[in-house]
C-alpha cells in the first residue's frame, strides 16, 4: 500500500514551483524530502496532504484521492512558525482529533493524550500554555499533535529543526517505530542529511522545478548530487556497517 | 491572573483539575453578574427607598405602583439592555481577535461603529422616519449601515484570499471611510441635530425599553446558538491559519461565518444604545486570563464579564451623578482604561 502522486505540478501564479513530479510513499517507510531552500519541499507536502491546489494526481493503492479525501486519511505537520498562544500543551494535542470532540471531553481521550505527552517528556510541562514552553517543546507537541489523529499517512515538514541532538533522535526513533509497527508511510521534509541518511528508507531529492532523484540514501546522497544540488563540497563515505557519513566541507 | 491557565505547572492527570478551576472562574463570574445585576435595578436617579424597589421587583403587593412602574419599566429594561449588550459586543470580541489573530481587535475594528454612527447620524440629520414603526428609524439605520460597512470589508477581503491582514486593512479603511461620512453629515448639521448624533455616538441605556430589548436579545441568542457548533474550531484557530487547517478545517469558511455572526451581534448592540466602548476589546482579555483559550469556557466567561462591566459602569454613571445619568459610553472607558492597565502590567503570559 503506499500514497503516490503523477505527474504532479504546483503552481505558484504563472511560476511552476514543480513540474511533472511521479513519486510514492511506501506504507510502513520514513521518505525524506530534501532539496535546498524554496525548492517546493513544503508545497509539495501541503499539495499531497490535500491542503493547497496542484495539477495531476494523488491516488493511494490504485484510487484516485480528492483533496477533501487526502485530508482525511493524511496527518501534516507545517514548519514551526508561530510564537505560540495561550493554549496548554494538552488543548493543542486534544485538537488533534478535532471531529470527535463535544462540548464534553472524555477522561478516556485525556488519557490518551497524556500518553502520547508522556511518550515526548512533556508531562509535566501538559498545562504549561505553548508561550510558556521553548521551542522545541512546541514542535514536539504539535508532533504529538500529529500523531494523536492516528493518521495512516505522516507528513512533516522539518520536525526536527527546533530541537536538540538528543530531541532529533528521540523523534525520528518514534517516527521509525511507528512506520514499522503501524504500517504509517511517512514522509519527512528535512535538512540534515545525517538524519536523512540514518533514517530515511528512501531519499527524494527535489531540484529546480522536479524530482532529482530517488531512491535509498546510499543511491540519492552522494558528492556529486550534493554539489550540483546543494552548490557544496561535501565528503560522503559509507562505514564498515554500511552507515552513510556525510561531512558537509564548503560552499562553492 | 491566578487561575490563569498559565499557572505552574501541574501533576499530569490533573486535566480535571484545571476543568474545575475553570468552572469555579466561571460560577464565581455568574454570582457577581447578579449582584451587579441586582445593585444596578436598586440604583437610579429617583432614590427609591430599597425595600420598596426590592418588592416592586418581585411583585411583592407592598410595593408603590409609581416604583412598580420605575423598576420594571425604566430600570429592568435598562440593566437587561445593558447585560445583553455587555455580553454581545465581549463575545463579538472574542470572536473578532480570534478570527483575526490580533489582541488588538474588537468588535469595532473593522469600522462597524463608525458605519451604525453614519446611519444614526444621517437619520438624525434628515429627519426621515419610518412609516409605522418610527422608533425603529434610527437604530435599522444604524443597524442597515454596519452590515453594508460588514459588506464592504467582506468584498474587499474576498478579492485578496480572506487573510486576517487583508481584512484589518480593508477594515481601517472602511473605518476612515465612513468616519468621514459621519464628520461630513455632522459639519452639514444644525446645532441641535448635532447635539442629537453626538449624544447618540456617546452610547447610552436610555434608549432601552421593553420594545427594543426583545430584538437586541433575540439577535444575541441567534448568533450564540450559531457559534456553539464551532467552538472547538475556534479554539484551533488560535494555533494559527496553517496547523488549524492542517487539524481538518476549512479556515476560510470558518472566519467568513464567524464575520457575519460578529457583524451581526455588533449590529444589533450599537443599533439601540449607540457605539459602547471599550467591553469588546477588554471583556475577552480578563475573560482569557481566568478561563484561557478553550472556547467552551472562554466564551460564556467573556459574555460574563462584558455583562458585569456593562452593569458595573451603569451602576458607576448613576452614582456619579446623583439625579442625572452619565451615559454609560463615558463610562465604560473610564472603568475599561485602569483594568486594561491592570492586565497589562500583571499578565504572567507572555503572548495574548
Amino acid at each position: 500500500m503506499s500514497l503516490s502522486a503523477k505527474n504532479l505540478s504546483i503552481t505558484h501564479g504563472s511560476f511552476f514551483v514543480l513540474r511533472d513530479v511521479n513519486l510514492e510513499l511506501r506504507d510502513g517507510q520514513i521518505t525524506g524530502l530534501i532539496g535546498p531552500n524554496g525548492v517546493g519541499k513544503s508545497s509539495l507536502l501541503k499539495v499531497l496532504a490535500g491542503l493547497a491546489r496542484g495539477v495531476g494526481t494523488v491516488s493511494r493503492d490504485g484510487r484516485d484521492l480528492t483533496e477533501a479525501d487526502r485530508r482525511d486519511v493524511v496527518a501534516y505537520m507545517p514548519q514551526d512558525s508561530s510564537a505560540g498562544s495561550s493554549l496548554t500543551l494538552t488543548e493543542v494535542v486534544l485538537l488533534g482529533r478535532l471531529g470527535t470532540l463535544g462540548l464534553r471531553v472524555s477522561p478516556d481521550l485525556i488519557a490518551a493524550v497524556e500518553e502520547i505527552l508522556a511518550e515526548f517528556g512533556l508531562s509535566d510541562l501538559s498545562h504549561r500554555t505553548l508561550d510558556a514552553v521553548s521551542g522545541g517543546q512546541r514542535q514536539l507537541t504539535y508532533l504529538a499533535q500529529a500523531l494523536f489523529r492516528e493518521p495512516r499517512i505522516l507528513l512533516l515538514d522539518e520536525p526536527t529543526a527546533a530541537l536538540d541532538l538528543r530531541h532529533q533522535l528521540v523523534v525520528f526513533d518514534t517516527l521509525q517505530r511507528l512506520a514499522r509497527e503501524k504500517n504509517i508511510a511517512i514522509a519527512v521534509a528535512v535538512h540534515d542529511l545525517s538524519l536523512a541518511a540514518q533514517f530515511c528508507d528512501q531519499v527524494m531529492c527535489l531540484c529546480h522545478g522536479t524530482l532529482d532523484a530517488s531512491g535509498p540514501p546510499q543511491e540519492v546522497l552522494t558528492s556529486d548530487r550534493l554539489a550540483r544540488v546543494y552548490g557544496i563540497e561535501a565528503e560522503v563515505t559509507q562505514d564498515h556497517n554500511d552507515r552513510l557519513r556525510i561531512a558537509a566541507l564548503r560552499a562553492i | 491572573m491566578s487561575l490563569s491557565s498559565g499557572a505552574a505547572p501541574v501533576a499530569p492527570s490533573s486535566y480535571s483539575r484545571l476543568m474545575l478551576r475553570r468552572v469555579t472562574a466561571l460560577s464565581v463570574g455568574l454570582v457577581l453578574l447578579v449582584s451587579c445585576v441586582l445593585v444596578d435595578i436598586l440604583t437610579g436617579p429617583a432614590w427609591l427607598p430599597r425595600g420598596d424597589s426590592v418588592a416592586a421587583l418581585f411583585g411583592l403587593e407592598r410595593a408603590s405602583s409609581m416604583t412598580i412602574v420605575i423598576v420594571w419599566d425604566i430600570r429592568l429594561p435598562m440593566t437587561l439592555m445593558a447585560l445583553t449588550v455587555g455580553a454581545a459586543l465581549a463575545i463579538a470580541g472574542v470572536i473578532m481577535q480570534t478570527i483575526l489573530g490580533n489582541p488588538l481587535a474588537s468588535p469595532y475594528t473593522l469600522g462597524f461603529s463608525a458605519a451604525a454612527g453614519f446611519g444614526a447620524a444621517v437619520v438624525l440629520l434628515t429627519g426621515f422616519t419610518l412609516p409605522i414603526l418610527a422608533w425603529l428609524t434610527i437604530p435599522a439605520a444604524a443597524f442597515g449601515a454596519t452590515l453594508i460597512s460588514a459588506g464592504l470589508v467582506y468584498g474587499l477581503s474576498r478579492a485578496r484570499g480572506m487573510t486576517p491582514e487583508v481584512m484589518i486593512l480593508a477594515g481601517i479603511a472602511t473605518l476612515f471611510l465612513f468616519q468621514s461620512l459621519q464628520s461630513m453629515v455632522q459639519y452639514l448639521a444644525s446645532p441641535e441635530v448635532l447635539q442629537a448624533i453626538v449624544f447618540w455616538l456617546f452610547g447610552s441605556l436610555l434608549k432601552a425599553s421593553w420594545d427594543n430589548l426583545p430584538v437586541t436579545f433575540t439577535i444575541l441568542i441567534v448568533c450564540v446558538a450559531a457559534i456553539l457548533p464551532d467552538l472547538w474550531r475556534l479554539t484551533a484557530l488560535r494555533m494559527g491559519d496553517d496547523r488549524a487547517a492542517a487539524v481538518g478545517i476549512n479556515v476560510t469558511r470558518l472566519r467568513v461565518r464567524m464575520f457575519v455572526i460578529v457583524a451581526l451581534l455588533t449590529a444589533g448592540a450599537v443599533a439601540f444604545v449607540g457605539t459602547i466602548g471599550f467591553v469588546g476589546l477588554v471583556a475577552p482579555h480578563i475573560a482569557r486570563g481566568f478561563v484561557g483559550e478553550d472556547q467552551r469556557f472562554l466564551l460564556p466567561m467573556a459574555a460574563i464579564t462584558g455583562g458585569i462591566i456593562m452593569t458595573g459602569s451603569s451602576i458607576l454613571s448613576k452614582i456619579i451623578s446623583p439625579g442625572g445619568v452619565i451615559p454609560i459610553g463615558i463610562v465604560t472607558a473610564v472603568l475599561g482604561v485602569p483594568f486594561l492597565f491592570g492586565l497589562i502590567l500583571m499578565g504572567k503570559r507572555r503572548h495574548w
